[in-house]
């Protein structure tokens, strides 16, 4: 994964959702499943475009799956990996 | 054969006192508790007038509706199951439908609950602390009413009906019985066992999460709802050995990446149900998990939790695959599956629709309307219904599923009919016209309303998701809304669902019309 500072992970991940839900406001700590369109399938295939994306991949067997499902939790998660890639 | 009418409660009590029957996060349920409560709720169910009229479980799943159920069981009432994440317009056409004598909910739901329930069913709450029950409204009923579901009920069910309500599905206690004979012999638990509790008590699955683990003397552990999506933490750290769920849950799991050899060691049985299981994600399954044998089940609601089974071959061979999907297989000895195809269509004769009968299958709905050619008798008597399945029987005699006689869908498992999602924005906006569909490819996936309007501005996405949400469970509001400036349409003229889905995944923009048609 590139350097990337936690506003930057913020930002990248913000562009991905907001290219695939309806125009509405994002809540960065709220859940992606409750408050947008995006239903199981959409959070799914959200997760792949990130991985992709960030060219990292997203331990679902570890990681508490709850913290997948919001813009904070997944930008904690992935600044997280940038670190440990980085050190 | 198993007597479930005062049988589970036996065992419950024939079982180690001190082994959990229930685990729910870090609450524990003993089979001893369990029965207490069980014991402690039929007590109070008892002062409810209300002859035989059923009990609603108006709860999460965990030891509280678990005890509920074998309550209603022990008094040969029906139980029917209600989400408190369902919009109160669905709450209350379900409660009209069945009038019962008693609502039991937890202290967890109460909450939500408050402003949905009428006043006119006595109400009872079971505390967090289980075994500390209180009436929130009189076991006395503010009105007598009477319900039209006997007491050879064990259960009813409510799936999406195309007449734009709920269609309830009355399962017999002796259809209850007929399936668990098979499942307790064929999927049963253990004492040390740790089975899943996967299926919202809605979905007609949860009668074997709940009813298996429990006869078997197993523990039953409910999974928190928001795992459900990703389930691969949960199966590892709680050790799951018995794991049932809807193949969406694998598939997800799939294409995430995490199906890697070996991460499931604890699991020794695995029950896929609802919906197409398709091989990929089933090989990558048992890679994940190889001490498991794995079982594709299938059977509509109608035909009581599952009818029919295939055992996928260890060895990995997938021989009977046909288009990519694992084999529904046979059903279940004593039932019956035919094959039934218009004579005239000069279709294959082994393709057709799937009828089944046998003392599985229901003989009707709870109300008559419902699909009244849904089921057909048979010269000797007996009842047929027809699934609406198109399948397909090989060589070897296994079916395989392949598609749908009409509009019905499967999302995660539950079906959904169009025809009511349509109604719910038809009746918001009577200028709006929709067809729904399912987009498998493409950038939207899930439930795709396509709407044509007649004039003037039309709706927002967000105005038609939020007035399906008024009225339909969260599975039933479409991901997408798309707006097109005609239908595509047939040679009859009629709307092409077929075309509407091809444009939709095919990402044509919205406003491109493809066909000079009118809306039929």
């Amino acid at each position: 994964m590139n350097e990337r500072s936690e506003p930057e992970i913020r930002n990248a991940i913000r562009r991905i959702v907001g290219e695939r839900v309806d125009d509405v406001p994002l809540d960065d700590s709220a859940s992606l499943l409750a408050t947008t369109n995006l239903d199981s399938l959409g959070i799914i295939t959200l997760l792949v475009a990130i991985e992709e994306q960030f060219n990292v991949d997203i331990d679902v067997l570890t990681i508490d799956p709850e913290s997948l499902l919001s813009i904070s939790g997944l930008t904690r998660h992935l600044s997280a990996l940038a670190e440990s890639n980085g050190g | 054969m198993l007597v479930i009418a005062d049988a589970l409660i036996n065992v419950l009590a024939r079982h180690s006192p001190s082994d959990t029957a229930v685990e729910t996060g870090e609450q524990q349920t003993s089979y001893e508790q369990l029965l207490d409560l069980t014991l402690a709720i039929r007590e109070q169910i008892t002062r409810c007038p209300a002859g035989s009229a059923p009990v609603v479980v108006a709860d999460d799943p965990g030891a509280g509706a678990c005890a509920t159920i074998a309550a209603a069981q022990t008094l040969g009432r029906a139980y029917v199951p209600l989400s408190a994440n369902h919009p109160a317009t669905r709450i209350r056409q379900i409660l009209d439908a069945v009038e019962p004598a008693v609502i039991v909910q937890s202290d967890r739901t109460a909450a939500r609950m408050a402003d949905v329930l009428p006043a006119r069913y006595p109400l009872l709450t079971i505390s967090q602390q289980l075994g500390n029950l209180s009436w929130a409204r009189s076991p006395e009923p503010a009105e007598s009413c009477v319900s039209q579901i006997g007491s050879d009920i064990a259960y009813v069910m409510f799936t999406s009906g195309t007449t734009g309500r709920p269609k309830g599905v009355p399962v017999k206690a002796k259809s209850l019985t007929a399936y668990l004979d098979v499942a307790t012999k064929r999927f049963g638990v253990r004492p040390g066992d740790r089975a899943s509790h996967f299926f919202e008590l809605t979905f007609d699955l949860s009668v074997h999460d709940i009813f298996v683990t429990l006869l078997g003397g197993g523990t039953l552990v409910v999974i928190p709802a928001e795992q459900r999506l990703l389930p691969g933490r949960f199966i590892r750290e709680k050790e799951i050995s018995h794991w049932f769920s809807v193949p969406s849950a694998a598939d997800s799991l799939h294409r995430v990446g995490a199906l890697r050899p070996g991460v499931f060691p604890h699991l020794r049985q695995t029950l896929f149900c609802g919906e197409p299981l398709r091989w990929p994600v089933a090989e990558a399954w048992q890679a994940a998990a190889p001490h498991s044998r794995i079982v594709n089940l299938y059977g509509p609601t109608e035909a009581t939790i599952a009818i029919s089974e295939y055992v996928l071959p260890r060895d990995g061979s997938r021989s009977n695959g046909l288009y990519g999907i694992v084999p529904i297989g046979q059903v279940f000895e004593g039932q019956r599956g035919g094959v039934f195809s218009e004579p005239d269509a000069g279709a294959q004769p082994n393709r057709g629709e799937l009828w089944l009968s046998g003392s599985q299958v229901i003989s009707g709905y709870l109300d008559p309307r419902d699909g009244p050619k849904a089921f057909a008798a048979d010269p000797d008597g007996s009842t047929w219904y027809r699934t609406g399945d198109v399948v397909e029987r090989d060589g070897d005699g296994l079916f395989h599923f392949v598609g749908r006689v009409d509009h019905q869908l499967k999302i995660s498992g539950y079906r959904v009919e169009p025809a009511e999602i349509e109604d719910a924005i038809h009746r918001a906006f009577p200028d709006c016209r929709s067809v729904v569909v399912r987009c498998d490819r493409g950038k939207r996936l899930g439930l795709v309303a396509a709407i044509v309007r007649a004039g003037g501005d039309g709706p927002a996405a967000s105005d038609i998701r939020e007035a399906c949400a008024t009225s339909l469970p969260a599975y039933m509001i479409p991901a997408h809304v798309v707006e097109l400036v005609s239908w595509p349409v047939n040679a009859n003229g009629k709307i092409d669902r077929a075309a509407v889905r091809r444009q939709l995944e095919d990402e044509i923009a919205a406003d491109v019309v493809a066909g000079q048609g009118a809306v039929s």
